[in-house]
């Protein structure tokens, strides 16, 4: 930031806490390159400074009037000046009023602001917001102004100067420490302390100070910093230790005079001020990834056993070619994302197809890749996953092929998408009338009057009544079901062919579930559009679709059409998923039954089938070898051995009827 | 919107008179008599009591501040003790070489760093190992040293532009744009830095956030997304921070319009300093401190502009 020394440096984003400065942190910090060099370079400066007769070539003063000017030369290694003197010297002794003003700075600073600023956190109330009032008050000094008035009080009394400059630096700093307090205040351990019954500045200063030391470091380094950006700068307009006498900025000042003649001694009196700036700096921010990193703990280095990309899995199975009847047919899809430096399969081999006008559900519980699957198929899958095989087909077209100018064209054209927290997908800085209109004419040339009317024509569509009035409202200003409405009424801009709605209900209560049910009911009816719908919840599917389709550990586990599978499960899984659905539950008194265990994470999912570790029926066979789906009659198909005998044997569990 | 400006607007009251009042109080405790400074150290004592009694220095200070006060609400700051010059017409002239040189480098900070920060966000890898050098560069140089690097580089050497000097608007405006063009430059730097960062930090945020993913699955093209939709989510912080710069820059226009020797009130406020001339440097803390208020409110309804959250309270 250089000499224009904003308070706002300081500002720098610092961690909410950090632990205590301890002999573990020192080595973390000291095993970052930037950090050891860093350190390296500031300590050589500072003994430098302190043993500066000892190590000076020369006197600081002594002018070699024979060779003004010179470069670098054994003698003089950084060269003179115009009056012959030797630059390293002058620089090496300039050092010493720098680090004495440096040390006043940050002393006064850390003196006033840290009480401030730990007792403003704490505390809170009233005192709090006396000291940030000021503080807003005491950020809008310009400091250069004030300290020039200081200087011409004090007839040049440097000391007092860079006192007034700590006092400036305060507000900021008291800021940052105020909100590394805050973060920490409601830790466990201030509330034991407190019980404990420790006097507050007693917590204070044994608890809460020690938390916050890495952001209080950090501003230390960065208040150095500014500190030598600034006092140089005075020394440059003539201010601070008087020639002959030298320091950093009068050195950049006498060689801006001979400038025309040898531009050498301004680059090493400017190097030296830049070097130390950047030393603080580069510490400083390392200072703080330390602390970061402590905060938030090691990277896990853990399942390093998993496979990754997973084994050559189903290769046996060639993909089947796409159908060509199909509106959406997906062949052989599989996702990956990338988690702790290796890429890990999140959807298998998943293989299914949406006709025309056809509502599809897709079933399973929280982390089988339902949402991995749903947005592969708009390519909008997050955290850097992707798509690393199979083919995605929509209305004749691979999905996979598309440019990025296609794609967007594509993307609420063709399929629409909407998401499970309507508020949320909202832009909070646009009225909905503008993002209505901003979908709109993504998807055709239209006047911005047309667009309007079409907004309100939308909105009408997705029974929003007054729909003028809901135009010029923020997102902030919608209830939950009028977001998922305006949210539907942006998906349906470009009349998409196909509608993924991924868990639209699930962040709404219950009555409004059923009008937004109700409504994609009758959208789908008056548009004729297809819809895929992800839920975990059984009832949500049964109100709406025609097939569906049950996700387990990353594949499509079964697929049938919604009656006959609510009816006769053939799949374990199905049959447990079924089982412990809410609405299945007739007898209040009776608790509800649970799948036993959890959906393994991608990386350990088991050989063989993904469910058998769960599962009543597994016997050998099932981890010997990948199972591939069997079909079943009535167009159904299941990823079991047992599918037959499920299939043949047993009668309803009959879940989900409705609720 | 009215009430944040007016409860902003009675909050600058507190600042300004606050400003006005310790510089007054600082400056009259200066060492040195303003009635030597005029006469010399050979005048008699009624020569240099008359002074006084004209200049009002022989009431106390409290007088001699409501006095400043009367009039300074009227428009008037007074005269300048070296040269009789109305304080008022004499800052007038050299409001606008600081005005241009500050604002003209607040907008570079800001246009420079939004588009490297915005870079960075999007880009990475090495585009934003690079924003993440430069940034630390912009830092680490001192404003003075780059102000005389830049004059060596492009006027002594380059002789593309003028190495110092200043030429008002009115006489030519191509001549006004050159001679302006390095100081801005200067100032900037270390602005872009600061504002490349948040700019960064504020754009990572806002494109994690949900409705971006909505814009995507919507088919809004990708410029839209980044720099209509994140960029205005982003730029709360990004506000806030060229508010604090502004202040900051005020302070390097000192140093800047002394490399450049610009007619400035930061060259102004350093010659008045030294000469204990209290009138003109009381305009001075004034002009600036009004100069940050009018910078907070522009900030405010920036704010409401890109934040109706903000609007409603």
């Amino acid at each position: 930031m250089s000499t224009v020394v904003s308070p706002d440096v300081i500002e720098r984003a610092t961690p909410p806490s950090a632990p205590p400065v301890t002999p573990r942190f020192l080595r973390r910090l000291i095993r970052r390159p930037s950090a050891a060099i860093s350190l390296g370079v500031l300590a050589l400066i500072v003994l430098a400074a302190i043993f500066a007769p000892l190590v000076a070539p020369d006197s600081p003063n002594y002018a070699d009037l024979a060779h003004p000017l010179a470069g670098p030369t054994l003698a003089h290694p950084l060269g003179t000046d115009q009056l012959g003197r030797d630059l390293l010297s002058r620089l090496i002794y300039g050092a010493r009023p720098a680090i004495v003003e440096t040390l006043e700075v940050v002393g006064t600073t850390l003196v006033l602001g840290l009480p401030i600023g730990l007792m403003s956190g704490f505390i809170g109330g009233w005192f709090d917001r006396m000291v940030m009032q000021v503080i807003d008050i005491g950020m809008a000094i310009p400091a250069m102004v004030v300290i020039l008035i200081v200087l011409s009080v004090f007839s040049n009394d440097f000391d007092i100067a860079m006192i007034a400059l700590g006092i400036l630096l305060v507000p900021p700093f008291v800021r940052n420490i105020r909100g590394a307090v805050v973060a920490v205040r409601g830790e466990l351990f201030v509330d034991a302390a407190r019980v404990a019954g420790l006097s507050p500045p007693r917590i204070v200063f044994r608890h809460v100070l020690p938390r916050v030391s890495g952001p209080v470091l950090v501003q230390a380094t960065l208040l150095s910093a500014i500190s030598v950006l600034f006092t140089s700068g005075l020394g440059y307009l003539g201010f601070g230790v008087q020639p002959p006498n030298p320091s950093w900025g009068t050195m950049v000042g006498n060689a801006q005079q001979v400038i025309n003649e040898s531009s050498w001694p301004l680059v090493a009196a400017g190097g030296i001020v830049g070097i130390t700036v950047l030393c603080l700096g580069l510490l400083g921010d390392a200072i703080r990834d330390v602390s970061v990193e402590s905060w938030t703990g090691p990277v896990a280095r853990s399942r390093r056993h998993s496979v990754a990309l997973a084994a050559p899995l189903d290769r046996e199975l060639a993909p089947r070619e796409p159908n060509a009847d199909a509106l959406l047919s997906v062949r052989g899809l599989r996702v990956a994302f990338p988690r702790q430096g290796r890429s890990v399969l999140v959807a298998q081999d998943v293989d299914f197809d949406i006709y025309p006008g056809e509502a599809v559900g897709l079933i399973g519980e929280s982390g089988c890749g339902k949402t991995s699957v749903a947005r592969a198929v708009i390519r909008l899958l997050r955290g850097g996953g992707e798509v690393v095989g199979g083919r995605i087909v929509v209305g004749g077209r691979d999905v996979l092929a598309l440019d990025a100018n296609e794609l967007r064209r594509f993307r609420g054209g063709e399929v629409g998408y909407i998401s499970q927290e309507p508020q949320i997908s909202l832009d909070p800085t646009f009225k909905v009338g503008a993002l209505l209109r901003e979908a709109i004419k993504c998807h055709s040339d239209m006047s911005r009057a047309a667009a309007r009317a079409r907004a309100v024509e939308l909105l009408e569509l997705v029974r929003l009544p007054e729909a003028k009035h809901v135009l010029a409202l923020y997102p902030h200003e919608l209830s939950g079901g009028m977001a998922q409405r305006v949210a539907l009424a942006r998906a349906l801009a470009g009349r998409p062919r196909l509608l993924i709605a991924d868990e639209p209900t699930t962040a709404l209560d219950v009555t409004l579930q059923s009008e937004i049910l109700g409504l994609l009911r009758s959208l789908q009816q008056e548009t004729g559009m297809a819809l895929l719908l992800v839920s975990h919840d059984c009832w949500v599917i049964s109100e709406l679709c025609q097939r569906v389709l049950v996700m387990y550990a990353g594949q499509v586990v079964e697929q049938a059409p919604v009656d006959a599978l609510f009816d006769r499960p053939a799949h374990p899984y199905s049959e447990r998923l079924l089982l412990s659905d809410p609405g299945s539950v007739t007898d209040d008194a009776q608790p509800l039954p649970t799948i036993p265990g959890t959906v393994p994470a991608p990386e350990d999912w088991p050989s063989g089938c993904h469910f058998r570790e769960r599962c009543d029926h597994a016997s050998a066979a099932c981890a010997a070898a990948p199972i591939p789906l069997a079909e079943l009659p009535g167009g159904r198909e299941s990823r079991c051995i047992f599918a037959h005998d499920l299939y043949d044997g047993h009668s309803t569990p009959s879940g989900c009827s409705t609720r | 919107m009215t009430r944040l400006v007016i409860r902003r607007l009675l909050l600058a009251i507190p600042l300004v008179f606050a400003v006005s009042f310790i510089t007054f109080v600082l400056v009259a405790l200066t060492p040195g008599n303003p009635a030597v400074d005029l006469l010399g150290t050979s005048a008699g004592k009624a020569a240099y009591a008359a002074v006084d009694r004209q200049l009002g220095f022989d009431h106390s200070i409290w007088v001699q501040y409501w006095h400043w006060l009367e009039h300074a609400v009227q428009g008037n700051l007074g005269v300048s003790l070296l040269n009789q010059e109305s304080v008022v017409t004499e800052l007038a002239q050299r409001l606008p070489v600081t005005l241009a040189l500050v604002i003209g480098a607040t907008l570079v900070a800001a246009i420079g760093g939004v588009a490297l920060g915005t870079l960075s966000a999007t880009h990475g890898g090495i585009a934003g190992r690079s924003t993440d050098v430069f940034a630390m560069l912009g830092f680490a140089i001192p404003t003075f040293w780059l102000g005389i690097v830049l004059v060596d580089l492009f006027a002594v050497h380059g002789h593309l532009l003028p190495a110092t000097g200043w030429v008002p608007l009115g006489q030519s405006l191509w001549g006004w744009i050159k001679s302006l063009l390095l100081p801005v430059v200067t100032l900037a730097a270390g602005g872009i830095t600061a504002v490349t960062k948040q700019t960064r930090d504020a754009m990572r945020e806002a494109l994690s956030r949900e409705f971006i993913d909505a814009l995507r699955a919507d088919g809004v093209p990708e410029w839209r997304v980044v720099y209509i939709h994140a960029l205005r989510n982003a730029a709360i912080p990004i506000l806030t921070l060229l508010g604090t710069i502004f202040v900051g820059l005020l302070g390097g226009a000192v140093i800047v319009e002394q490399v450049f020797t610009l007619p400035g009130l930061g060259s102004l406020a350093v010659s008045a300093t030294q000469a204990h001339d209290l009138p003109v440097v009381e305009g001075i803390a004034v002009y600036f401190a009004l100069g940050v208020v009018a910078v907070n409110l522009v900030v405010d309804l920036l704010y409401g502009w890109v934040n109706p959250k903000v609007r409603l309270t």
